[in-house]
């Protein structure tokens, strides 16, 4: 094995706050039943990022952050509005919105992105390896690749949101109607975890790609609901998985030679995959008499 | 064969195909289990490129069916042995299964695999070609057999059950023939654009016919037409890709669909709905002339418009389109028709249904616009030819047979 490096450091760093920042929302969209809006997103996000490229000439800019959000949600609404306005079945609709976002995205890419360092294989590879030796930024008086900051900023941002918002994604994700007498506006924090999710999207763009994005949103979530039976256990569980995500990817991506945000990814699921298994063979914690005599 | 020539064949034959498949995807509600397909196959794909080594598309073709199959059964065991929903399952495989692809894809760098991701269509040689014809040709020869199972074990498998047919074998194989679709398509948009060739041309003609075969010839022709736009347009200038301007071609026919579609397009629908609206409202602007001939001053007349009195006036329910109207017989036939149809429906109501006395009005107005001859005549003969409605109100006679008015279908 290669001597670890400041870099390997900053790759695992980047990677680790990508997870937790997709994996934060992307458990509400999961318990929500939302995964595929999610990709949706992943996928519709295209064209404003581009447009916020092109009008910022830089990567790191809150443009990229706004356009993507103003896809997102415009793709959003598209689908509800050819869903229930429109007669299209949900996944039919779900199917034409995202791919003609993402077909125009891709189209401006090529038209505007030659004389811009934006282009197609970031869209489907991520581009973790070479913009992890892109510009630096200095936070608190330390050097810090751009990238690590973003995804660090991300996680932050989305760490902070399902705290404050925690009541009422509770609300209306579990009892829409509850929360609408709590006055707890289910739409609203539909609307908010929607827009949360494309600024996410943003920042694991960079680091994954479009299509690995919906990996880093899911397999959190999904890992840490076969384990945890409480909220806060939950997001333990998350943050665990992204951090041995993120440091089994890197090992991984350094044995098998391969893209780092692939061996993330893959890494993810195997320990989806084990926690199944172990979830199956019953290791978890048995439950106690008296949740048995409920249940 | 020239780039442009080689173009155009293979995107009528994709066209052709994924309007085919695209039918059935839509109406089992599989849109996102053909995004989830083309995804899942991508290892496969880069592993066939990797062994064959030379492309050969039969060696690609099995091995991206293996792993499509792999992704369904993968699919199945996370939704049998955790909670997690269908959507999350289907998720976990389109991304991970994809991840997996692209890690090949990097260790590997195999030649070809960027045609798989982002489709090139004009870079297909004669023996991927071959093998597409191949592919088209057998689907829609085969397709007036399989179209009627197809049918039956999309829409109700448990009577195809029934009636003896294998569901199982017939489902698995349209699972492998769909897989085989989508990764000769993906060369020609890409890994994500596929599921636009799939849905959005079939997604269209549900908006033109009810029919699922008119539907799914439409469908076919739609995505024939829009690869070939794609393909047009994309030759124009160069540098532009093929991929993205055919799915955006058929955005613009799906659009189109949706607007103009005869079936339940939003236009048509929209006219529809304005006709209904001034017939409803000319009705009741006859029956307030009725009611201003026969004396009762307490029913208030039902405004009127320019239009509406001209569109009367040229029916012959009233005289000139000139204010104060007035009823011709055809117009007095009219509305005491209507005014019939609604005391015999609120007579209905209270003596059948029970309904309250004071509650029947405002059902009887609604009602009055639909009733059609026929039904007035069941309901008189059921109440036994009543002669007053619940409030003492007498019910006028059937007017003369040849009146139009109440002639129409609900």
């Amino acid at each position: 094995m290669m001597h670890f490096t400041i870099t390997d450091f900053w790759l695992i760093s980047a990677a680790f706050f990508t997870a937790l920042a997709c994996g934060l929302p992307g458990v509400w969209l999961v318990l929500r039943r939302m995964s595929l809006t999610g990709d949706a997103i992943s996928h519709s996000v295209l064209p404003g990022i581009v447009i916020g490229f092109l009008a910022s000439g830089s990567l790191d800019s809150p443009w990229l952050v706004i356009g993507a959000a103003a896809c997102g949600w415009l793709a959003v609404m598209g689908i509800d509005r050819l869903h229930y306005a429109g007669g299209v079945r949900e996944d039919a609709a779900t199917g034409i919105v995202f791919t003609t976002m993402f077909a125009l995205g891709v189209l401006m890419m090529h038209r505007y992105g030659g004389r811009v360092d934006l282009d197609p294989d970031c869209v489907l590879f991520g581009q973790i390896d070479t913009a992890i030796h892109g510009k630096r930024v200095s936070v608190g008086g330390m050097e810090i690749p751009g990238i690590v900051a973003t995804s660090g900023f991300a996680a932050l941002l989305a760490a902070i949101f399902v705290f404050l918002a925690h009541h009422r994604l509770l609300a209306s994700a579990f009892d829409a109607p509850h929360a609408r007498l709590l006055a707890r506006a289910p739409d609203l924090t539909r609307a908010l975890l929607l827009a949360v999710t494309a600024a996410v999207v943003v920042a694991a763009f960079q680091t994954v790609g479009a299509i690995m994005t919906l990996a880093l949103l899911v397999l959190p979530g999904a890992t840490a609901l076969l384990v945890a039976r409480r909220m806060p256990g939950l997001f333990a569980a998350i943050t665990v998985h992204a951090a041995l995500s993120a440091v089994l990817g890197h090992q991984l991506a350094g044995v098998a030679n391969c893209n780092f945000g692939a061996a993330v990814v893959i890494a993810g699921a195997a320990l989806f995959t084990l926690t199944a298994v172990a979830a199956r063979l019953r290791l978890r914690p048995q439950p106690t008499p008296e949740e048995r005599a409920n249940s | 064969m020239s780039a442009l020539a080689t173009a155009i064949t293979a995107a009528l034959m994709i066209g052709l195909l994924c309007g085919f498949f695209g039918t059935f995807v839509v109406v089992r509600r599989m849109a996102l289990t053909g995004d989830m397909i083309s995804h899942a196959v991508l290892p496969g794909v880069v592993a066939g490129l990797v062994w064959s080594g030379t492309r050969n598309p039969w060696v690609v073709s099995a091995c991206a069916v293996a792993a499509g199959v792999a992704g369904s059964l993968a699919m199945r065991a996370i939704l049998r042995h955790t909670r997690l929903k269908p959507d999350a399952a289907l998720a976990i495989v389109l991304s991970v299964f994809f991840a997996s692809g692209v890690a090949l894809v990097s260790m590997f760098q195999p030649s070809g695999a960027m045609a798989f991701l982002y489709g090139q269509i004009a870079a297909l040689d004669t023996r991927d070609l071959a093998f597409l014809t191949g592919v088209t040709a057998v689907t829609l020869a085969l397709a007036p057999w399989m179209f009627r199972s197809l049918t039956l074990v999309s829409f109700d498998p448990a009577f195809a059950r029934i009636l003896g047919l294998p569901v199982r074998a017939i489902d698995l194989a349209f699972h492998a023939a769909l897989t085989i679709a989508i990764v000769v398509a993906m060369q020609a948009v890409g890994v994500v654009l596929v599921t636009a060739m799939l849905v959005t041309p079939a997604a269209a003609a549900r908006f033109c016919t009810p029919s699922l075969g008119r539907g799914c010839l439409l469908a076919c022709g739609l995505g024939a037409g829009g690869a070939l736009a794609g393909v047009a347009v994309s030759s124009l200038r160069s540098g532009l890709p093929t991929g993205p301007l055919i799915a955006l071609c058929l955005a613009v026919f799906f659009l189109l669909a949706a607007a103009c579609g005869p079936d339940h397009g939003w236009l048509p629908a929209w006219a529809r709905r304005i006709k209904i609206r001034r017939r409803i409202e000319s009705e009741d602007f006859l029956k307030s002339l009725w009611h201003r001939d026969a004396g009762h001053a307490e029913k208030p007349m039902t405004p009127s418009t320019r239009p509406m009195l001209q569109r009367l006036a040229a029916d012959g329910m009233i005289a000139s389109a000139n204010e104060p109207a007035e009823l011709t017989a055809r117009g007095r036939d009219a509305a005491s028709g209507l005014v019939r149809a609604h005391r015999l429906w609120e007579a209905y109501l209270a003596d059948v249904a029970d309904f309250a006395p004071d509650h029947v009005h405002e059902e009887a107005e609604r009602a009055e616009h639909w009733i059609d001859q026929d039904r007035m005549r069941e309901i008189e003969a059921r109440l036994g030819k009543p002669a007053r409605d619940p409030h003492g109100s007498p019910i006028p006679p059937c007017p003369s047979e040849d009146t139009p008015t109440n002639e129409r279908s609900p």
